[in-house]
């Protein structure tokens, strides 16, 4: 029985003469979810194909390490104002 | 800690006489001047600049710099070296968990405060709880600036209310990111050399907790394609990175 992130892994392993000679799996993890999404790696993905936010409508801007003089012609400090 | 903190509630947090707005605003600012005053490297007088100077040892570092250590040094493990709190000259530099270490301290001042909906963005760091609207059960809606056009978003990405992700951190080589070293190109005689030229402009993760997200944003830009692979097999979270010729790397969760 392994833990994995995506729950708990079981296998059973058949060994003859020193040698794995057959592997059971008896569970792939608990989670129906995640074991359909076994891989969540990253790939190339179009910039049409992206999830896409109007500015007018988020509650926030996420970007790389704002600076105090740069958030003054930031997205956000916009947002703040809007929202003053 | 040269950055700017934006605090979002409801609009109906604001209609109790501003009580609430207040109360909000003055807990999170005492969070951040708290660890400001210890942690910042552009105050000559903090504990982490006199650290920096060589003047006393970890052993004589508070509680409080011995503890931001030891959770830099689990990352470094976590991350395969790719995040470290040590600068390529050796000095010691915990500006890299000292954000998302205190928008965490914030959210939990927050929540002793019993305000239960907000959103807090420090510098791009994003965290939230609850909705935007709490009646509606709506989720806050961060978007991801374009690192090719900084007044306009590449992306968005919900947050909070009954999903998985409470936060979304973005790093990059765009703006600041001076507590971001690629490996092997500035280690002299590192072990990691000849990786080229950095992957990635810009790396957003969303993950549960901002220490997380904060910490892989920032271990995806330093390690390049490697770490990013890592922190999507290792971690419970969604990636969208901006390569340097603006191609887009992205998991599920970031398609449309």
């Amino acid at each position: 029985m392994v833990q994995t992130r995506f729950g708990a892994v079981q296998v059973q392993i058949t060994v003859k003469a020193g040698a794995i000679t057959d592997v059971t799996a008896l569970q792939l993890t608990d989670d129906v979810r995640k074991s359909v999404q076994i891989s969540n790696r990253a790939a190339p993905l179009l910039r049409a194909a992206v999830i896409k936010a109007q500015s007018a409508h988020v509650q926030t801007i996420s970007g790389a390490t704002v600076t105090s003089g740069a958030y003054l012609s930031s997205l956000q400090a916009a947002l703040d104002a809007a929202n003053l | 800690m040269g950055t700017v903190i934006s605090l979002a509630l409801p609009a109906g947090a604001a209609r109790d006489g501003g009580d609430v707005l207040d109360g909000a605003t003055a807990a999170v600012e005492r969070v951040f001047a708290g660890l400001d005053a210890t942690f910042s490297l552009y105050r000559p007088d903090s504990e982490a600049s006199r650290m920096a100077r060589g003047e006393g040892t970890l052993r004589d570092a508070s509680a409080a710099f011995r503890g931001r250590f030891a959770d830099a040094t689990g990352w470094r493990l976590l991350t395969d070296g790719f995040f470290t709190p040590e600068r390529p000259d050796g000095v010691l530099d915990l500006s890299g968990i000292i954000k998302g270490y205190a928008i965490d301290q914030a959210a939990s001042a927050l929540k002793c405060a019993g305000i239960e909906d907000w959103c807090l963005n420090a510098g791009g760091d994003v965290l939230v709880s609850g909705s935007p609207a709490p009646g509606a059960g709506s989720r806050w809606l961060a978007g991801i600036v374009d690192p090719q056009d900084r007044g306009s978003l590449l992306s968005g990405f919900s947050l909070g209310g009954a999903g998985r992700f409470s936060a979304l951190a973005t790093s990059g080589t765009a703006e600041r990111g001076n507590h971001i070293w690629r490996a092997g190109t500035d280690r002299a005689g590192g072990g990691r050399a000849g990786l080229g030229p950095p992957d990635f402009r810009q790396v957003s993760v969303a993950a549960a907790d901002i220490l997380t997200a904060d910490v892989l944003a920032t271990a995806v830009v330093a390690g390049g394609r490697r770490m990013l692979d890592r922190a999507t097999d290792s971690w419970d979270v969604e990636v969208l990175a901006v390569r340097g010729n603006g191609e887009l790397l992205a998991t599920q969760g970031f398609r449309a």
